[in-house]
């Protein structure tokens, strides 16, 4: 259980975000949209515990993120950021087991069971065959793939995604997401910033749209996706129909008519 | 022990060294390094053959009686070369292991001990020692000099860090900007001891150029705790060297204290460096070179990556030190630093052509 209770962010004197209050329940799939700049990276890294806030508080399960220990919070929560350069030429392999650092103790070699689940994390996101290969020499999709692993390893209840699937191509982008519907189902809660508005209407069972520095609209999936509120967030016309195939809400953005520009 | 990857698939890296082959390479260097030691043992001024010193050793650790001219020789062997010997494997470990640190902890291939101001500090407050009289002995034979250059690296690495914590949390690219114009600061202040005091120019150029001559067991003993101590911290948290080398966010997010362990290490690594520089002058390239040439060969893993360095730096600095003895007659030497520096160069450019590149990484 994740809880936010008037949480402002912001870096230096520009705030991002002002005095949010949400909470994600256990097993939630929740997707995080908004313009560029509307603070859906600060969020998560708020969230995380990498940007302290300026104001307010976040609790998981009622304990506030300043009294857990960074070993703690780290079996709590993964992340996949959406920039994950790696500078040093690790093995792939080597990247993913380091997902194991907060279950070793100090002078412990990693057992059979860390091994284990990093060798499960890597099948599961098919980065197998990448294992011997050098982070600094996969493609930027590969390396996000890799970097998905190292967080799957880390065996943590919740999951952050910022826009993890943002390099890969359309197969490996739906398998990932079929992948963490499957551990969704399974009680991951997964809190996603997402850019494809499709791609979250196709999973994500809640929205969390942001705007002007504050949450513009909370819901249901269809119930957050109507025009109206679209056209609202992102300035852009927008067409909402039933995907012909999953039922869920499918939209398209349609450029402005004429004489619309100043409305 | 490497713990074995699901293999499949090309490695990357031909000259890689994996499996049994880190044994290997570590027991090589090992090799190289007790083989340097001997080497060194035998070259100076003082002509002393190996059967001759072997004897001598023999009779000396029987309590047989000593000649004059043979306690003079064993007096040279012992004082001289073997402290000698072991301040330069010292302080060789020392600098390769604080560059590895530095080099993983900034995420800057170009990172090297001295890149914290530490050098310019310490170089600062020899300089003034120098020009204020530094023949008086103040520890029983330590001079005044390391010690000042001791409290000079401090006081550096105490503003730069000052400086770096400003934007928060000592961040890379700070924590660099903030070295380099602390040094830049302190070599204008050193330029102008040089300039009002010319008499000390001399020594303070050559102290600078860094220098295992006229260096004995005190100096040793001065260097140890912050070397010795510095290391171990160092080989202990190789594991959240590797974390930190992935940057500050995935290392936060992986359970790292990054800003406590930062410290720690930064502190670390400085304080080997302090220690080296203190007694030994500036000696580049070391720090530098070496932790390159072996992530070349072991990979970046911390782990397998320190023990490599630690031994391979104490080797290279050894053998440095021998031909700074050695090629020059009648006893002159060439500061140790202008060795390194010269055949280091070059040596890393043929390596970087037959990697064709990859060893900046």
């Amino acid at each position: 259980m994740i809880r936010a209770e008037n949480l402002t962010l912001a870096y230096g004197d520009r705030v991002i975000l002002a005095d949010l209050n949400f909470q994600v329940a256990p097993g939630e799939f929740v997707g995080l949209l908004g313009p560029n700049g509307s603070g859906k990276s600060t969020l998560l890294a708020g969230l995380a515990g990498l940007l302290p806030p300026r104001s307010g508080q976040v609790f998981y399960d009622g304990r506030p993120l300043g009294q857990w220990r960074p070993r703690d919070l780290a079996r709590q929560v993964a992340m996949v950021p959406q920039y994950n350069w790696v500078n040093f030429p690790f093995t792939c392999w080597e990247v993913v087991l380091m997902g194991r650092y907060p279950y070793l103790r100090r002078f412990q070699g990693e057992t059979a069971e860390d091994l284990d689940a990093a060798r499960a994390a890597m099948a599961a996101t098919q980065t197998a065959a990448l294992a011997p290969r050098l982070i600094t020499l996969v493609s930027s999709g590969e390396r996000q793939l890799v970097v998905l692993a190292r967080a799957l390893a880390q065996a943590t209840p919740i999951l952050f995604l910022d826009e993890a699937t943002a390099s890969l191509d359309v197969r490996h982008e739906l398998e990932i997401f079929e992948l963490l519907s499957r551990l969704n189902e399974e009680g991951l809660t997964i809190l996603a910033v997402m850019h494809d508005l499709n791609l979250a209407t196709q999973y994500c069972r809640r929205l969390i749209l942001l705007k002007d520095g504050g949450i513009f609209r909370d819901g249901e999936t269809s119930q957050v996706c109507t025009p109206e509120v679209l056209e609202e967030v992102y300035g852009a016309r927008a067409l909402v129909q039933r995907h012909p195939a999953s039922g869920r809400p499918w939209v398209h953005f349609l450029p402005r008519r004429e004489g619309e520009r100043e409305a | 022990m490497r713990k074995s990857a699901p293999a499949t698939g090309a490695v990357s890296v031909p000259w890689l060294v994996r499996g049994w082959g880190y044994g290997l390479l570590l027991a090589g260097l090992a090799a190289v390094l007790l083989a340097m030691a001997a080497l060194a043992a035998g070259v100076g001024p003082y002509k002393l053959g190996y059967p001759y010193l072997l004897g001598l050793v023999q009779r000396w650790l029987k309590g047989a009686p000593l000649d004059p001219a043979q306690a003079t020789a064993l007096a040279v062997f012992f004082h001289i070369r073997v402290a000698r010997i072991l301040l330069a494997g010292l302080v060789g470990m020392g600098l390769s292991l604080a560059g590895c640190a530095f080099q993983g902890i900034l995420l800057n291939p170009l990172a090297d001990p001295f890149t914290l101001g530490v050098a310019a500090g310490a170089a600062f407050g020899a300089s003034l020692a120098l020009t204020l009289g530094a023949s008086g002995a103040v520890l029983g034979a330590l001079g005044l000099v390391p010690l000042a250059a001791l409290l000079g690296a401090l006081v550096a690495l105490a503003l730069v860090l000052a400086l770096g914590a400003m934007t928060g949390r000592w961040q890379h690219g700070t924590l660099i900007l903030a070295g380099v114009i602390v040094s830049a600061f302190l070599s204008s202040l050193i330029s102008l001891v040089k300039f009002f005091y010319a008499d000390s120019l001399s020594t303070i150029v050559f102290w600078i150029m860094g220098s295992f001559s006229a260096r004995g067991w005190v100096h040793l003993l001065f260097a140890l705790p912050y070397v010795a101590g510095g290391s171990l911290l160092l080989l202990l948290y190789a594991r959240e060297l590797n974390l930190l080398a992935l940057g500050d966010a995935p290392a936060q997010q992986l359970g790292l204290a990054v800003g406590r362990v930062r410290l720690t290490l930064l502190l670390a690594a400085s304080l080997i460096t302090a220690g080296a520089v203190a007694v030994s002058g500036i000696i580049g390239f070391v720090g530098l070179i070496v932790p390159h040439l072996m992530r070349l060969l072991v990979g970046p893993d911390h782990r397998r990556l320190l023990p490599a360095a630690a031994l391979a730096g104490a080797a290279l600095l050894i053998a440095a030190d021998t031909l700074a003895r050695g090629l020059l007659p009648y006893g002159q030497e060439i500061p140790v630093g202008i060795i390194t520096a010269l055949l280091g160069g070059p040596f890393f450019c043929y390596i970087l052509k037959i990697t064709k590149g990859q060893a900046l990484l």
